[in-house]
C-alpha cells in the first residue's frame, strides 16, 4: 500500500499545478485554450473570472452540504433512537420515494417557491443533499449488531453512550459514505444552478452554450468536472486513512445514486 | 417493525405519523389553497379553503378529524387501515378537485379571463398529509395494495383532467397551449433515455462479466466509470460537444447521420457513460455474491464454462442485474432533462424554457411529466423485479 501510495504523489501533485494554473493564471489558460480551439476568437470568459466563478461553486456546494449533512444525520439518528421509531417506516418510505426526484426538478422547483438566485439555489441542493446522509445514517445504525448494543447496555452504558460510543462509530463508514454522495451530488447540481441565477462554473458553461462558444463550455466543463473528482478522491483517501477499508469495488458509496 | 404492525393489540399510544398528519392538514386548511393570478406573470392573490367555500371547508376539516380519531380511539387494525387509506385519499385528490372548481368560479366571478389558479402552499400541505396517510396504510398491508391505492389516486386526477375540471390551473393552461408539441416532447424524451440506457446494458453487463472473471481488468474498469459518474452532468455533456464537432467536421457521414457538437448525439453517449456504472457494478457484484457451492454443483454436473454463465450464473444474478438498470433507467430520465440544455429534446426543454422566461407554471409543467415517469418505470422494474424471477431479492 504504501508503495502504491508514495508512486502516485507525484502524479497527484502535477495534476494539481496543471489544473491550479488552468484555474488561476489567464495566460495559461488561453495557451492551452488556444491549443485546444484554434479557430474561436474569443477564448477567455470575461465577464466573471474563473476563481470567482469557481468560489461561488464552492460555497453553494459547502453551505448546503453541511447543512443537508447535518439535518440527514440528525434525522437519521432520531429515527433509530426508541422515541422516534415510529416514525422509521414513513421517513424510510417518503425518502425512498423522494429520491426517484432528478435533483434538477428540484432545482427547477426552487424557483416557484423561492425566486432566482444563490438562496434558492442552496435550499434546493440542501433539500436533495439530505436523502443520502439520511438513507445512510438509517442503514449504518441498523447494521449494527444488536448483540454490540445489548453488550454495551448490559456495561450499563446509558443510552447516550450506546449512540455515542457503539452505534456511531461502527456506523461511520456507511454515514460518511453518505456525505460523500450527497456531496458529489451537490457539485453536479449546483452547475445546473447557473440556470436559476446561482452564479457558480455552470455560468460559464451556460454562456459558451448560449453564444455557441465551445471554449468557454470547455473551460467551466473542465474544471466542474476536476473539481468533482478531485472531492470524491478527497473522499477515498479520507475513508482510506479513517476507516480501512477491504480492498474492493466501493461498497456502501454504492448505496445511492449519482445523478444531477 | 414487526412489533407495531400487530395493531389489533396495540394499547394507548399516540400514533405519531398519523399525529403529523393532522398537523400538517391543518396548515393546509389555515394557508392559502391557491392563488388567484390574473396573468402568466402575477404574482398572484391568495385564497384558502375557509375563505372561499364553506361546504368544502367543513368537508377537509372532516378529513383532518377522522385521522384525529384514529390516534384518540381504538378500533381494530383492518377499520383503522380502512380509514387511512380513505382519508388519506381523499386528502390527496380533494385539493385538485378544489382548484379546479373554487378556483375557475372565482375566476369568473372576478371577470378574468385570462387569469388563472395556481397550488399554493396549503395545497401541497394537503397533499403531503394525505401521503403520509397512504404510507402509514401501505406499511400495515402487506404486498401491492399500497401501489394499488397510489394508482388508483393518480388514476382519479388524471380522470378529472380529462373530464376538463382541472383547465383552469395554472400549468394545465401551459400544457393546452403547447398540446402537440408536449406529447412529442415525451416521446424524445424517452427515446433519448432508452438509447442510452439500452447501450449501457449492451456495454455494462459484458463489462461486468469480464471483470467478474478476470481480475486484472477489474480495477482500471471500474474505476474509469465510476470516476465518469462523478463528473456533473452538464460537465459530461459539454464536454462531449467539441470532439463531436470535430469529429462531424472531420467526416461527413458522421454528419449525415445526424451527428453534431449539440443535439441529441453528445446527449445519448454523455447519458449511456453515465447509466454504465449502475449496470457494471450491479452485474459484477451479483456475480461475485453467487454462492460458490452453487457454482460447484454446475461444475459437479459437467456444464461447461459457458453453460455456467448462461444456465446458472445469469439466471441468479438477473434480479441484481435489472434493479441496476432500475437505477440507471431513473437516473436516466432525470438527465435526459438537462439534455435540453445542449440542444437535445425531451421534458427539459420545457423546464429551461420555463426558467428563462421566469414562468413557474410552464416549470412545473415540465417537471410533473419527468417525475411520474421517473416513478412509473421505478415501479415497473420493481413490479418486474419481484414478478418475474421468482424468489428474487429486492435489492435497492
Amino acid at each position: 500500500m504504501k508503495a502504491r501510495s508514495s508512486h502516485i504523489v507525484p502524479i497527484v501533485i502535477g495534476l494539481c499545478l496543471v489544473f491550479g494554473s488552468f484555474i488561476f493564471s489567464v495566460g495559461f489558460r488561453e495557451m492551452v485554450l488556444r491549443a485546444l480551439f484554434p479557430a474561436t476568437r474569443e477564448l477567455i470568459y470575461l465577464r466573471t473570472g474563473l476563481p470567482h466563478m469557481l468560489g461561488e461553486h464552492l460555497s453553494l456546494v459547502l453551505l448546503s452540504s453541511v447543512l443537508a449533512s447535518i439535518a440527514g444525520f440528525s434525522l437519521g439518528v432520531f429515527v433509530t433512537r426508541p422515541y422516534g421509531r415510529e416514525f422509521l417506516p414513513l421517513v424510510r418510505g417518503l425518502s425512498s420515494f423522494a429520491q426517484t426526484f432528478p435533483p434538477v426538478a428540484i432545482l427547477a422547483l426552487a424557483f416557484p417557491v423561492l425566486g432566482f438566485g444563490f438562496r434558492p439555489t442552496v435550499a434546493a441542493l440542501f433539500a436533495f443533499g439530505i436523502l443520502p446522509v439520511l438513507n445512510n445514517t438509517i442503514e449504518g445504525i441498523e447494521s449494527v449488531d444488536a448483540s454490540l448494543i445489548e453488550a454495551a447496555q448490559g456495561q450499563g452504558m446509558t443510552p447516550g453512550q450506546v449512540l455515542l460510543q457503539t452505534e456511531l462509530p461502527l456506523a461511520a463508514q456507511v454515514i460518511v459514505a453518505g456525505i460523500r454522495t450527497s456531496v458529489i451530488i451537490n457539485i453536479g447540481t449546483a452547475t445546473i444552478g447557473a440556470t436559476i441565477g446561482a452564479g457558480g462554473l455552470g455560468t460559464v458553461i451556460i454562456a459558451g452554450l448560449v453564444r455557441n462558444n465551445t471554449a468557454f463550455v470547455f473551460t467551466g466543463a473542465i474544471t466542474a468536472a476536476g473539481i468533482a473528482l478531485a472531492t470524491d478522491w478527497l473522499f477515498s483517501r479520507l475513508e482510506l486513512v479513517f476507516f480501512n477499508p477491504q480492498d474492493g469495488v466501493r461498497s456502501g458509496h454504492d448505496s445511492t445514486r449519482h445523478s444531477s | 417493525m414487526d412489533t407495531d404492525s400487530g395493531a389489533t393489540v396495540e394499547s394507548w399510544r399516540l400514533d405519531k405519523p398519523v399525529a403529523l398528519a393532522v398537523i400538517f392538514g391543518a396548515a393546509g386548511i389555515l394557508l392559502p389553497l391557491f392563488t388567484i393570478r390574473e396573468h402568466r406573470l402575477d404574482g398572484g392573490t391568495g385564497l384558502s379553503v375557509l375563505s372561499a367555500s364553506v361546504p368544502y371547508s367543513v368537508l377537509l376539516a372532516v378529513c383532518i378529524l377522522v385521522p384525529a380519531v384514529i390516534i384518540l380511539v381504538r378500533t381494530n387494525a383492518k377499520i383503522r387501515a380502512g380509514l387511512l387509506a380513505g382519508t388519506g385519499s381523499v386528502l390527496i385528490v380533494l385539493p385538485w378537485l378544489l382548484a379546479g372548481i373554487l378556483g375557475s368560479r372565482e375566476l369568473l366571478e372576478l371577470e378574468l379571463d385570462l387569469g388563472r389558479v395556481a397550488p399554493a402552499g396549503g395545497f401541497w400541505f394537503l397533499t403531503l398529509s394525505g401521503m403520509i396517510l397512504v404510507s402509514e396504510f401501505s406499511r400495515r398491508v402487506q404486498g401491492w395494495t399500497g401501489t394499488l391505492l397510489v394508482a388508483a389516486i393518480l388514476l382519479c386526477v388524471f380522470a378529472m383532467f380529462r373530464l376538463g375540471l382541472l383547465e383552469d390551473i395554472a400549468f394545465i393552461r401551459e400544457y393546452r397551449v403547447r398540446e402537440q408539441r408536449f406529447l412529442s416532447e415525451v416521446i424524445a424524451h424517452l427515446r433519448i433515455a432508452a438509447m442510452a440506457v439500452g447501450s449501457a446494458v449492451l456495454v455494462g453487463v459484458p463489462a461486468g462479466i469480464v471483470s467478474y472473471r478476470y481480475r486484472v481488468v477489474r480495477k482500471p474498469v471500474f474505476s474509469v466509470v465510476s470516476g465518469l459518474q462523478t463528473i456533473p452532468s452538464l460537465a459530461l455533456f459539454g464536454l462531449m460537444i467539441a470532439p463531436l464537432a470535430f469529429l462531424s467536421q472531420r467526416y461527413p457521414f458522421l454528419r449525415q447521420l445526424g451527428i453534431r457538437g449539440v443535439g441529441n448525439a453528445p446527449a445519448i453517449i454523455a447519458l449511456f457513460l453515465y447509466s454504465l456504472l449502475p449496470i457494471l457494478r450491479n452485474t459484477y457484484t451479483s456475480l461475485s455474491v453467487i454462492d460458490p457451492a452453487v457454482i460447484e454443483a454446475g461444475k459437479g454436473m459437467g456444464m461447461t464454462q459457458k453453460q455456467l454463465l448462461f444456465m446458472l450464473e445469469i439466471p441468479v444474478a438477473l434480479p441484481i442485474i435489472l434493479s441496476g438498470i432500475r437505477v440507471a433507467s431513473v437516473q436516466t430520465i432525470g438527465n435526459t432533462t438537462v439534455a435540453a440544455l445542449i440542444g437535445a429534446g425531451g421534458l427539459g426543454n420545457f423546464v429551461f424554457q420555463g426558467l428563462g422566461q421566469a414562468s413557474p407554471d410552464l416549470i412545473v409543467m415540465g417537471v410533473i411529466p419527468i417525475v411520474v415517469l421517473a416513478i412509473v418505470i421505478d415501479r415497473v422494474f420493481a413490479f418486474f423485479i419481484g414478478r418475474v424471477i421468482p424468489g428474487a431479492r429486492n435489492v435497492e
